[in-house]
């Protein structure tokens, strides 16, 4: 039997209390106590709100902000048409539990986390992770539990996906500590890595004592021993040393392999050359492997974290070691907990308040377009607040609904300021804001091309990731530990024929790369608009689903989807040259012009121009047409269908499609 | 094959149009500017020093140029390799003998032979080649052509005020995203790619459509986010003009000229660089990369140095025949030099402790060369020049005020050029 130690033990109470689901009154107060702190802000400067949502503006604005993606025409006219009295918290029940909430709020935690499809610096794909998290969100884990499991996680990404969230960082652990705060706490300390930072109160050492609590954690360890080498003389016989763990092999050995295999004469050039190509991507494939390996979130207990060559105050001395202390807040000193433990119970705390503010605060950024507090990353000292009751009510409700994601956003979609109209002067960052209603913000890169989707293709989740298991399968070399030489050459071509979009796969578990067959449904609408996204390189599939970030020139970056590099929040809603021309000429909007998206699909439906013209501007838009703007189309129409492919391509390219008003 | 080929075309597209990495911060630094772009230049007040130069082309070695196989050959037979020095045109000046064509041009070349930073691997020194700035966590730092814009303007409405040819894009920094270089896929093609696949009309006709259903909601929403991305609309319909698609196209050069440059991506992007500069852009980058093949041979730098030098030299006969080479300051550079020694693989590896960066033209006196390195080209003798110290210098050169503190995120201040000092010598 395995004896429990008081660190799993803890960690195994903590996650096994089950936290019932808040109640719909407990959600009701939450809402009734922001209202009323939004309302003494207003009163206090005289200012109302703005104008409430009918319901085509509510159901096209639930929808971008909760499932991520514009209404179908047909969702708008359900919506529109039901004398259903609760038709409006039905709905946002219902997008709340839909799998494009998921995805949206994925899209979100993957900017925050700065998530990358592979381990920076190294081939590990890190599906898994990714795979992990939308199951948390999808679960609707609190989210204190999931960053506690994150940032206390052990092993190897397969084994245990959670440890993604360390193994992002791997080898900056001061980077890491400084990317931590500002998601989790909103805090930026990142200038003192160097110096005391001059606008704020930390200093250079206490940064160090708080990464101090990750001292002993380390992400990488070195499987590439050589075995050592056997001692000559002496008189005993030669004896080779192995380190079990080792997945060194001898490439010498592994080159005469791969000739025989291959049955290379290398006696002339043409052999030799083939040879060297056969060995190097052999070569490049076992570096990858082990090193993907050798990734592993782990504890070395005589690690030590000491302070810089270059520390210059007075307070330590340059390269003297220090012990972990955390910057604010209460932690505790048990000592029977790990540093890492303890590190990760002050975190998410009830005690350490700027974690639940930092909640708190980027929600109701994410449905109003701006923090209570700005900027996010770096939330300044209450004095600065423009309206700290609104802070604080936001924070109460993160604890008092216990970080139920489905909850606090329940709580804010449902507030009086959430369902106004957005604002229609401009809302400059360094001006006090009071919330009449949300900020005029553009959708996010991701809101815009899942937007797009729902109008190519009826079911926007045609494809989705998995958990990565066939690659981690064949790189997992944990198990068996070193084989044989020929056993990793085989190991290697897998490896090396492996396609990541072979685990981008339909509801019938083929991949996106597969050939479109020509017997099933041959000819349908959906099938010819997969064809011809295909023809243009392009795939269909929700942004959470695809290469994490989309690689450079993609539609998504296009639009400001973040890097995912070296800043939180990187995502950007700025206009750009490449942006209008993308949705001018691109792929997206040709293919949107083809006549078996679903919006054609939807208009070969009606009769009459008009009625067509009508379905263009309720699936586009979710709106219908104002009188002016059917006096201009009845001009329009009269030069046939062109005018609809026209139409389209105009409403994309107004602004009102991309903002939420 | 034909998969392939259309395949090739679709990644040019895209790298064309590799979007503007937004690493603008959570926090615009001048919201108000944005949508405004000319009025940040108006509010500037300029406390630069006169300009030398009008425009720059920053011609940049990717993966590490030797300086031994370059501008700072050696005779110490450890370190010289296949290279030995060769007269120039200029007394007392030798480059290596990889680069004959470049020899005749060293009247106009100030080469400087002192330069090091401590950043020995290709990112962390791409980055501090092209931002004089550390890599760290939290900023992006914006490239000499953003700042640029920041500080002087857009020289021209209906052209971008920076180019990058075949280097991906990096983005605005801290700056509003339209400060980010445009980006250049191949130089062949120019903008051509980009143009709408339907007639003129039709396009016309949208564009018309589009403004007029779009014009109840800006009314309605006049904030400075809509107003910008209409902005963006006009220019973006200004950058379909012909004239600006013809500025954009080599072969309206002269044959005799463009084979005198070669038919190399390098070769093409210069020329490309020194027509655009002449239709007012201010900067453009050119990028020769693979001199990281020189871990394994020296082979590889050698036929490296062989791509770069006719080209290279055509272009500073191409700028001066022209009359814009007294406006135009040429900069080449590269991330750190490699090590004089040969490795045991017969290569050299990564050696930024010293290495040569090159000026031309804009005020640089040439036939010079400034710092040196010891016979085993390993340690610099006297004073030593890093990043900072090359920007600052091209800061100055184009009239910036490299004492003019820029806020970024977190109230962070920065300066062009990062307080280098201005290499004083290459102007006199």
């Amino acid at each position: 039997m395995r004896i429990i130690t008081p660190t799993i033990f803890a960690c195994a109470i903590l996650n096994a209390v089950v936290i019932s689901a808040p109640s719909d009154e407990l959600i009701n107060e939450a809402t009734a106590r922001i209202n009323a702190a939004v309302n003494a802000g207003l009163a206090k400067t005289k200012i109302t709100y703005n104008v409430g949502l009918n319901d085509h503006l509510f159901v096209r604005r639930v929808y971008t902000d909760l499932a991520g993606r514009i209404p179908t025409h047909d969702e708008v006219q359900k919506f529109v048409k039901s004398m259903n009295a609760g038709k409006r918290d039905a709905l946002i029940d219902r997008l709340l539990a839909s799998d494009g909430f998921v995805s949206h709020n994925y899209n979100w935690i993957a900017d925050l986390l700065r998530i990358q499809s592979q381990v920076p610096g190294t081939k590990l794909r890190t599906d898994a992770f990714s795979f992990w998290l939308k199951q948390q969100l999808k679960s609707n884990r609190p989210f204190d539990r999931m960053v506690h499991e994150m940032v206390t996680a052990k092993g190897r990404i397969w084994d245990n996906p959670a440890t993604g969230y360390h193994l992002r960082d791997n080898g900056m652990k001061l980077d890491h500590v400084s990317y931590m705060t500002k998601a989790f706490l909103g805090t930026d300390i990142s200038c003192a890595q160097c110096h005391d930072a001059p606008f704020h109160d930390w200093t250079q050492f206490e940064y160090y004592e708080l990464t101090s609590f990750l001292a002993k954690m380390d992400t990488r360890e070195n499987l590439q021993k050589r075995p050592a080498k056997p001692r000559k003389g002496k008189g005993k016989a030669a004896v080779t040393k192995k380190d079990p763990k080792s997945l060194y092999i001898n490439r010498n050995q592994a080159r005469e392999h791969l000739a025989k295999k291959h049955k290379i004469d290398t006696s002339n050039e043409k052999g030799q050359q083939q040879l060297r190509r056969l060995a190097n991507r052999f070569n490049r494939a076992y570096r990858e492997i082990v090193a993907a390996n050798e990734l592993v979130v782990h504890s070395n207990p005589k690690a030590v974290l000491k302070l810089p060559d270059t520390y210059e105050y007075d307070d330590a001395k340059p390269g003297q070691v220090v012990k972990p202390r955390a910057i604010f807040g209460s932690e505790s000193k048990s000592r029977t907990t790990s540093e890492r433990m303890r590190f990760a119970n002050w975190l998410v705390s009830r005690n350490n308040p700027r974690f639940s503010i930092n909640l708190g605060n980027r929600l109701w950024q994410r449905y109003l377009g701006r923090g209570a507090a700005e900027p996010l990353h770096d939330m300044p000292e209450p004095e600065y607040w423009d309206n700290p009751e609104l802070v604080r009510t936001l924070q109460g409700t993160v604890l008092a609904l216990n970080y139920d994601l489905r909850a606090i956003t329940k709580a804010i979609v449902s507030s009086k300021a959430y369902l106004a109209l957005a604002s229609t002067s401009t809302v400059k960052l360094n001006e006090p804001y009071f919330f009449p209603g949300p900020v005029l913000r553009r959708m996010k890169a991701e809101q815009i091309w899942d937007s797009l989707l729902t109008l190519m293709v009826e079911d926007p989740f045609a494809y989705r990731r998995t958990s990565g298991k066939t690659y981690n399968d064949i790189i997992n070399m944990m198990d068996t530990g070193a084989v044989p030489i020929p056993e990793f050459v085989k190991i290697a071509e897998r490896y090396n024929a492996y396609k990541p979009d072979s685990e981008l796969i339909d509801r019938n578990g083929r991949p996106v790369s597969a050939k479109l067959s020509n017997k099933s449904k041959k000819g349908s609408d959906e099938m010819m608009m997969l064809r011809d996204a295909r023809k243009n390189r392009m795939v269909l599939a929700r942004a959470s689903e695809l290469p994490q970030p989309a690689p450079q020139g993609h539609f998504l970056r296009d639009f400001g989807q973040s890097s995912r590099n070296f800043l939180v929040d990187a995502a950007t809603l700025e206009g750009s040259v490449p942006q209008v021309m993308e949705l001018m000429n691109g792929a997206a909007t040709q293919i949107l012009a083809n006549r078996n998206s679903l919006i054609f699909q939807k208009i070969k439906a009606e009769k009459t121009p008009l009625k067509r013209a009508e379905i263009v501007f309720l699936s586009i838009l979710s709106r219908k047409m104002t009188p002016t703007e059917q006096a201009m189309m009845v001009h329009e129409i009269k030069r046939g269908d062109a005018a609809l492919t026209d139409l389209i391509w105009a409403l994309l390219n107004t602004p009102e499609f991309m903002f939420i008003k | 094959m034909k998969q392939f080929a259309h395949h090739l075309h679709q990644l040019e597209r895209r790298e064309f149009l590799a979007g503007i990495a937004k690493l603008s911060l959570g926090v615009s630094i001048l919201p108000e500017f944005v949508g405004d772009a000319d009025a940040a230049a108006a509010k500037t007040t300029l406390k630069g020093t006169p300009a030398s130069a009008k425009n720059i082309i920053f011609v940049y070695m990717a993966g590490g140029m030797p300086h031994v196989d370059t501008f700072d050959p050696k005779t110490d037979a450890e370190v010289k390799g296949q290279s030995a020095p060769l007269k120039t045109k200029t007394s007392g000046v030798q480059i290596s003998n990889f680069l004959p064509e470049l020899a005749k041009q060293t009247d106009k070349l100030a080469i400087i032979r002192s330069m090091s930073t401590k950043t020995g691997d290709h990112a962390g020194g791409n980055y501090l080649m092209h931002t004089a700035f550390k890599r760290r966590s939290g900023t992006s730092h914006p490239q000499i052509g953003s700042w640029a814009q920041h500080f002087l303007g857009r020289p021209s409405q209906s052209m971008p005020a920076s180019v990058i040819v075949g280097g991906g894009n990096p983005g605005p920094g801290f700056f509003p995203p339209d400060h980010s270089p445009f980006p250049i896929g191949d130089p062949n093609k120019g903008i051509r790619d980009l143009l709408p696949k339907i007639d003129a009309r039709t396009f016309n006709n949208r564009i018309t459509l589009a403004k007029k259903f779009g014009r109840a909601f800006e009314e309605r929403f006049p904030t400075g986010n809509v107003k910008a991305y209409s902005q963006f609309y006009d220019e973006t319909v200004k950058f379909f003009d012909s004239s600006t698609v013809n500025a954009f196209d080599i072969n309206k050069e002269p044959r005799a000229l463009r084979e005198r440059y070669g038919d190399s991506k390098f070769a093409r992007g210069l020329l490309l660089a020194r027509r655009l500069v002449e239709h007012d852009v201010r900067y453009v980058e050119v990028q020769l990369g693979g001199w990281d093949q020189m871990h394994n041979s020296l082979e590889a730098g050698q036929r490296k140095s062989t791509e770069l030098d006719a080209p290279f030299a055509t272009l500073l006969a191409d700028l001066d025949a022209k009359g814009l080479l007294k406006e135009t300051m040429v900069v080449l550079t590269t991330e750190f030099g490699r090590t004089p020694k040969i490795s045991s693989r017969g290569g050299r590896n990564h050696f930024p402790k010293a290495f040569s960066a090159v000026l031309a033209g804009g005020g640089v006196n040439g036939g010079q060369f400034i710092g040196e390195t010891d016979a085993k080209a390993t340690n610099i003798k006297g004073e030593k020049f890093g990043p900072a110290d090359l920007h600052t210098t091209i800061a100055h050169a184009l009239g910036m005020p490299t004492e003019e503190r820029i806020h970024g995120s977190g109230g962070r201040p920065f300066f062009v050029g990062n307080r280098g000092k201005v290499i004083k010598q290459a102007f006199s």
